[in-house]
Parts: structure tokens; C-alpha cells; sequence
């Protein structure tokens, strides 16, 4: 048997294998002229310009916006490789686990409103999660809100969830958040007893989107765009699932050999329409929300307060969990600091609320990697 | 060409072959031809099935040791296959093996290690001098570990021209790989096959 007949045909399938299509992007209106006339434009720039060395990413964005000086935006570099398309101020982008801050918001407005108690268990608020989640007769919406749950995280611990997302992209894209919550989470051990330990967890906050549409008898992106999206005019943001051909694409370096791959359909498979990290948005629009949040436009001073008041428990570092409701908190060189870290494969975005001076930082890059954030401290004194 | 038409071809070339008797060639050897259906996962058997990715491996076999109820046996095999949205892979590879026979049945074993050459269908892009990003090569090459277990039977045992069916779960690495921790990126690969001999 003559195998070498066979080569030709091989490495004809081999060759025939073609890439993935990138969708072609229309360019964006953007007007830039008002942060080049900014007082402090070259120097921001520059800042931003080495972020985006240092840290390999395609493109970053970054906003600064402090008492005394008007809100500069900057961006450098692509937004799409593919067509060498520049990143620009407006470009919109997905924000990752930012979102949770959004539907923290939304949860407590409802507490607000007194349709829910923080004391109030998940086995009575979401019923089908009893016999399913362990002691989810013990778990509050405080213990969601805070990643007090104890509840297993499969994006970032389960290299099954990972894998499968690597394998089939389009079946992870389909699956509904009970499918998620069915196939990943339920029947599957606590870190701890409830309340007694902090683990950051995606899954607490697919609860909480369950929680919002069974209360409010719409799906998440209409309340949220009832509640946060339309009355602060944030026209640029949203979660639902749409073409994604105009958003930053997301770039990994998947074998460590400096090279990245273009992962967009991963992180929208991982990510679009969820209320762990589905919203779709921009740097300005990330200000206006915190400004609006922090500045109590949101929330009342009583539940911006508890939203606010940091978790502490014995097995968290000097008893700190750094964690809020939905909100990190971060401790910089100029002090404490609100916010948000939103990562996924192909991307990182940070936004962080600074109350000694109402300052808002946010930083975007298209690589999934970790970053050198000092440039922060540097920026927002 | 579709890859159906490919491994149409194979399985039509060696029944051609199997049909060739010539006593006066050197002894046969044995081709191993088996489709597969492979995926990135961690050892399962679930998926195959769902969303097939199809491969076919080509390959033959030698023998440190061939007894009627044993084989310590070395492979060579030339594999391909495609999964879509992710890579066409197309690679050689060799494993070192056991197989028990009772009967006619067998069960075998056999931990491997190949090259990898890939075609992403992921776009890649790498860092020029100024640091901006260039469409980079969609190819590259990887080590392959590679470990299976099968069951099989074989056919016409005592003649000249066994002709053998058999199944093998194989799960192989594709390394190195670099993200979230992970050195290895996982595949299985469900295999249905036959082996007979061959006149060289």
C-alpha cells in the first residue's frame, strides 16, 4: 500500500483549514479634539502609551477624571489587528466583572424598595436551589452579594468549565444560566459553611441575575436598563446579547511564546448577556455610573453605606475581605478606593472610585493578562 | 477534498491491499487504521458524539515480544485531524504497548510521544520591533504525550491474515502550553479501528 499518495490530501485538509472570521468594524464617530486641548494631555498619554508596553496589550484605554481638571480619555493602540483598526476613546468594550457592581446596585435597590431583606436565604428566594446548592438554606443575599457563599467558582477553578469553552465555544454560548447553574454548581461542595469565609465566585452573581428577573418578571438587561442604563443617559452600555463586530476584540497569549491569539468569541461565549460579566461599555460611560453611584444618585445614603462597608471575618488577611457588596476595595497608595476589576482570556478593565477626591480612574487593555496598575497612584493624586 | 473523501480513500486503498496475496513477498506487517473523534477536554467520555471532530490515524506495528497470549509492541503513526473553530492537527507519533490476548479478545495499553504540527484557526498575531502586532504564522509544532487503552478482537487468528477491531480511549497532550496555570492542553480522542497485514 502506497501511504505517500495520501500526503497530498492531508496536507491539502491541513492547509483548506481556514482561520476564523473577524468581523470588519465600521469606523466610530469619536471626537478627540477636547482631551488634546486637556491641560495634562501629553502627560497621560505618555503614561498610557508605556502601560501598553509594558503590559503587551494590542490597545488600552484610560480615563482620569479628578476635581480641578476636566474628565481627560485617552486610547493608543488597535482595537482589532485583524484590520489594524485604532482603539479610540469611545470604543466600547466589554467590562467583565464590573458588571457585578451593576447588579449589586440593582439587587439593593430592591432591598431599598423592600422587596428583599440582605438576611433573606436563597432557598426561599430562588427555590429550586434547595437540595441542589448545600445549605442554601443558609446562604443570605448578603453571602451572594459579598462571595460569602461559599459557593464554587467554575470560571476561575473549574478546568472542565475552561476546557469546554476552548472545545465548543458556540454550545458555551448557548447555555442558559440554569443549564450553567445545573451543570457546574449544583451538587457541588461549599468552600465553607456560609458566612464563615470569603471566595470570590461568578456563580453567586448568576444567582443574583436569577434572583433580579424572577422579582422584577424581566429579563436582567431590561432591569438594568429601566434602573441604571436609561436614567443616567449611559447610551453606550448594555447587556444583552448583540453583533459584537464594533467591540474591542480580546487577545491572549495562550502558549507563552508572546504571540496572541485573537479570543473574542471565548470571552463572548464565556460572558455576553450574564450578570457575572456581560456588559458592554466605555470608559465614559464607567465614570458617568461611578459618578452616579458614589455621588448617591443611585442609591440611598442608607444602602450606598451598606453596599460600601467592607466584609471582615477572622480567615480574611487582618480580618479585611477588601470586598463590599459588589464592590472591591482597594487599598492604594492614596488611600482606599472603590471599584471594580473585570477580567476574562482577552481582556482586563478597572474601575475604581476615589472618595478623597471623587476621582474615577478607569484603565482597559485587550490583553487578558495581569498588569502593573501604579501608574494609578502616579495619575490620580 | 473533504475529509470524508479522504478517509474514504484510506479504508478503500487498504481492502485493496488486504486483497493483494503475493507468497513471494517478505512477511506482512501490520496497518493500523482507525477514525477518531477527537476533543480538547480532560479525560471523558462525553462530547464525542455531540459535536464530533473527526481524525484518522495510520499506522504499524512492531513486536519485542509477539506470543500468542501477549504482545510487547512499539507503533509508528501518522494521525490527522480537524476541530473545528480551534486547529487542524496533523502529527507522528510513536508508543510503546501492551496487549493481552484471551481468546481472540485483547486489551492493550500504551503511553506515547509525538510531534504536533498545528494550524490554528485562532488568528495570531505577533510583536514587531515598535511594538505593534503583525498577522503572525497560524502553524506551529508541539510535543505530543500521548496515553490509550483499548479492547479489541481479533479475527481469523490462526491464519495468515488476522484482521483485528478494536476501540481506544487516548488521551494526548499538546505542549508546551501556557494559560491560567495550565502546561498541557488536554485532548481525548475516541478511536474505532481495524489492523491487518500487509505485504511491504
Amino acid at each position: 500500500m502506497n501511504l505517500s499518495a495520501y500526503w497530498p490530501a492531508l496536507l491539502g485538509l491541513l492547509m483548506g483549514c481556514e482561520p476564523l472570521a473577524v468581523p470588519q468594524p465600521t469606523p466610530l464617530p469619536c471626537d478627540l479634539s477636547a482631551y488634546a486641548r486637556h491641560p495634562r494631555h501629553q502627560t497621560y498619554l505618555t503614561e498610557l502609551q508605556q502601560y501598553r508596553q509594558q503590559s503587551v496589550a494590542p490597545g488600552s484605554i484610560l480615563l482620569i477624571q479628578k476635581p480641578g481638571e476636566p474628565r481627560w480619555i485617552g486610547a493608543v493602540g488597535k482595537a482589532n489587528l485583524e484590520y489594524q483598526t485604532d482603539i479610540l476613546p469611545c470604543s466600547q468594550f466589554r467590562v467583565g466583572s464590573i458588571t457585578k457592581m451593576f447588579v449589586a446596585v440593582a439587587v439593593l435597590k430592591l432591598v431599598e424598595q423592600g422587596k428583599l431583606r440582605l438576611d433573606d436565604r436563597l432557598a426561599t428566594l430562588l427555590p429550586h436551589t434547595a437540595g441542589h446548592i448545600p445549605q442554601a438554606d443558609q446562604i443570605t443575599l448578603r453571602h451572594l452579594l459579598s462571595h460569602t457563599s461559599g459557593i464554587t467558582d467554575p470560571p476561575n477553578e473549574s478546568i472542565r468549565y475552561q476546557l469546554r469553552i476552548v472545545d465548543n465555544a458556540p454550545e458555551r454560548f448557548s447555555l442558559t444560566t440554569d443549564q450553567l447553574l445545573a451543570t457546574y454548581v449544583y451538587g457541588k461542595p461549599l468552600h465553607f459553611t456560609p458566612g464563615t469565609g470569603w471566595s470570590y465566585s461568578n456563580a453567586n452573581y448568576w444567582l443574583l441575575g436569577k434572583l433580579l428577573e424572577q422579582q422584577t418578571g424581566k429579563p436582567l438587561q431590561s432591569v438594568l436598563n429601566d434602573w441604571i442604563f436609561n436614567p443616567l443617559a449611559l447610551n453606550n452600555t448594555y447587556l444583552e446579547v448583540r453583533d459584537d463586530s464594533q467591540l474591542v476584540r480580546g487577545y491572549a497569549d495562550l502558549y507563552g511564546d508572546g504571540r496572541l491569539f485573537d479570543v473574542s468569541h471565548w470571552d463572548r461565549a464565556d460572558s455576553d448577556g450574564e450578570a457575572d460579566g456581560g456588559i458592554i461599555s466605555t470608559a465614559a460611560d464607567l465614570a458617568t455610573f461611578a459618578e452616579a453611584l458614589f455621588g448617591g444618585k443611585l442609591l440611598s445614603d442608607t444602602w450606598l453605606t451598606e453596599m460600601l462597608k467592607p466584609t471582615r471575618l477572622p480567615s480574611c488577611p487582618d480580618g479585611d475581605c477588601e470586598y463590599g457588596l459588589g464592590v472591591e476595595h482597594w487599598k492604594t497608595g492614596l488611600g482606599l478606593a472603590y471599584g471594580h476589576n473585570g477580567g476574562s482570556v482577552g481582556i482586563e478593565a478597572n474601575l475604581l472610585y476615589f472618595p478623597h477626591n471623587r476621582g474615577v480612574f478607569v484603565l482597559y487593555k485587550n490583553n487578558g493578562n495581569g498588569s502593573d496598575k501604579r501608574l494609578m497612584d502616579r495619575l490620580m493624586k | 477534498m473533504t475529509i470524508r473523501h479522504t478517509l474514504a480513500l484510506a479504508v478503500l486503498s487498504a481492502q485493496v491491499a488486504l486483497a493483494q496475496d503475493d507468497p513471494i513477498r517478505p512477511p506482512a506487517r501490520p496497518l493500523t487504521i482507525s477514525l477518531f473523534s477527537e476533543s480538547v477536554s480532560l479525560p471523558t467520555f462525553k462530547g464525542f458524539l455531540r459535536r464530533p471532530n473527526l481524525g484518522v490515524r495510520i499506522g504499524t506495528e512492531f513486536y519485542y515480544r509477539n506470543r500468542p497470549g501477549s504482545q510487547l509492541i512499539q507503533t509508528l503513526n501518522v494521525g490527522f485531524y480537524h476541530h473545528r473553530g480551534l486547529q487542524s492537527g496533523l502529527y507522528l507519533n510513536t508508543e510503546l504497548g501492551y496487549r493481552k490476548f484471551i481468546g481472540g479478545f485483547f486489551a492493550e495499553g500504551f503511553i506515547g510521544l509525538g510531534a504536533l504540527g498545528l494550524s490554528q484557526q485562532l488568528r495570531r498575531y505577533e510583536r514587531t520591533e515598535t511594538g505593534d502586532f503583525r498577522l503572525a504564522s497560524r502553524w506551529m509544532l508541539r510535543a505530543m504525550p500521548s496515553v490509550s487503552a483499548g479492547v479489541g478482537y481479533q479475527f481469523g487468528r490462526q491464519t495468515t491474515m488476522p484482521v483485528t477491531l478494536f476501540t481506544r480511549y487516548e488521551a494526548f497532550g499538546e505542549t508546551p502550553f501556557s494559560n491560567r496555570g495550565i502546561p498541557v492542553l488536554p485532548h481525548s480522542a475516541l478511536h474505532i479501528g481495524t489492523r491487518f497485514p500487509v505485504n511491504p
